[in-house]
């Protein structure tokens, strides 16, 4: 069947041209959803995948997962929705460094006591720390995250 | 001065603190004993006079028989929390079976700041500021130049409503209704609904119910019903699963003004606060668990619209491929298991 279509070359401009379009009467077709396939693949995943089982860890990129070490202590971190732990270090513009250590659960000033004797070696004053009770952080002045993370991959958090 | 000393002032407090989020005891108002110089108002005060105080009330043991437990994956510093299941068919309540309940979204860590702040927003995102006021353009008047330009020694004017004027246009007032809608952050209105969810538990304000549905729509049953939970006085809310609509109930809740019926979809922190008490059916637990957790371990929003993951709970569109996406992701996590 011959159609005349107005097909719209641009804003200002349109033509008809003659289209060919399919008899509907009679003619088979069949659906098939296989190709979706190629589709699916590249739809994105909204849910955090768990890693991966190793035989060996830690990792090559230094990554551990938890372990049953952590429950004996009065307080308990735990990761974030990416498996990471919940240490940020944030610089400000005059140049100060902080660390916060969010997530914490349970006695959080034992967790504050363990993390002056962390951290006092490598200072020569009394960290500067602040508990927020209510949140479950703590904040160091100071740039200690590799300290504390490491602290927390041996407490097996 | 020494923090420490006054976060263990109360001790009792603490103590019941660290049992409730190690998860080893349900923390609820029955089983905790109120502190003598504490002042009570209104309802609450004939709930806890000494002459009708009611029994203890036993938390589930561990030889209850567990007819209902978690989906979701569990932390490993957390237990479930396991709740009596009460059933409407009895006239008596019933404490004889129990039902388990994630921890993270019954058990959540009580943010009041958050609480309020999402009770807030449930108030006033609706809020419009209907100000308006007139320019100078907008009064009616004032196209004629009240004097000459020049001779009669007074500032030249162009017209008599200008803002420098009495009763002259607002040059930058209020100019018509401004919505002052805003949105909190995702995880924070999650948070509140966890927040308050956890707050109607250990207030002894939750009833987990084998099935919302009453047998039959006789207003005297379910008078008996709700008397002998003593809950003649409290404002009830009834949640009920999507697809699961109660129609007895629905008759019973509709001649009533304390009484509200609600699907799952619409659970919502004032609602929750407003009501006295929380019920809920065994078959909304499922949806509700899944989907909160959801919320908690997904990737950020990829922009706008955010309908196209192939792994999103309750998705209709792509239910084939949804299926076909876990299974491989079961598999996969079955291999690794086995290995």
């Amino acid at each position: 069947m011959l159609l005349l279509v107005k097909q719209h070359l641009n804003r200002s401009q349109t033509r008809l041209t003659s289209v060919l379009t399919s008899n509907n009467s009679g003619v088979a077709y069949t659906i098939s959803k296989e190709e979706f396939k190629w589709i699916r693949r590249l739809l994105p995943p909204s849910i955090i995948p768990k890693p991966p089982l190793h035989s060996n860890y830690p990792t090559p990129s230094g990554w551990s997962p938890p372990t049953e070490t952590s429950l004996d202590l009065p307080y308990f971190i735990s990761r974030t929705r990416y498996h990471e732990f919940p240490v940020y270090e944030i610089t400000k513009r005059n140049g100060q460094t902080m660390t916060h250590i969010r997530k914490i659960e349970g006695d959080i000033w034992a967790f504050e006591r363990d993390l002056i004797g962390i951290i006092h070696p490598y200072l020569d004053f009394d960290p500067a720390t602040r508990v927020h009770e209510v949140a479950g952080i703590v904040s160091v002045k100071g740039n200690f995250k590799a300290v504390i993370t490491q602290y927390l991959r041996e407490k097996g958090f | 001065m020494n923090f420490g000393k006054i976060a263990r002032i109360s001790g009792a407090l603490t103590r019941s603190l660290k049992r409730f989020q190690h998860g080893s005891e349900v923390v609820t108002a029955s089983n905790q004993s109120l502190p003598p110089n504490l002042v009570l108002y209104g309802i609450s005060k004939e709930q806890f006079e000494p002459e009708s105080q009611q029994e203890e009330v036993k938390s589930p043991g561990p030889e209850t028989p567990i007819i209902r437990k978690c989906n979701g994956e569990i932390p490993k510093n957390k237990s479930p929390i396991t709740v009596w299941v009460d059933s409407f068919k009895n006239v008596e309540q019933q404490r004889q079976v129990s039902a388990q309940l994630h921890p993270l979204i019954f058990g959540a860590h009580p943010r009041m700041d958050i609480l309020h702040e999402v009770m807030r927003w449930q108030q006033r995102y609706r809020d419009v500021n209907y100000t308006w006021s007139r320019t100078r353009a907008e009064l009616g008047r004032g196209k004629q130049k009240p004097w000459p330009q020049k001779g009669t020694g007074r500032v030249r004017q162009g017209s008599r409503a200008g803002p420098g004027w009495k009763m002259g246009g607002i040059a930058h007032g209020p100019r018509g209704p401004v919505s002052l809608y805003y949105k909190p952050a995702d995880d924070v209105i999650l948070k509140g609904l966890t927040i308050a969810l956890t707050v109607k538990l250990v207030q002894d304000d939750l009833i987990v119910v084998d099935d919302v549905e009453i047998p039959e729509a006789d207003t005297n049953f379910f008078n008996d019903v709700i008397n002998s939970r003593n809950l003649s006085e409290n404002s009830l809310l009834f949640m009920h699963a999507e697809n699961d609509f109660p129609q007895n109930l629905s008759e019973i809740v509709s001649n009533s003004r304390t009484l509200s019926l609600m699907p799952a979809s619409a659970l919502n922190v004032w609602s929750m606060l407003k009501h006295d008490k929380l019920i809920l059916p065994l078959s909304m637990l499922d949806d509700l668990e899944t989907k909160i957790l959801w919320h908690m371990n997904r990737y950020p929003w990829l922009g706008k619209p955010h309908n196209f993951y192939k792994d999103m709970p309750g998705k209709k569109g792509l239910k084939f491929e949804q299926e076909q996406y876990l299974a491989e992701q079961q598999r996969e996590s079955d291999e690794n298991v086995s290995q």
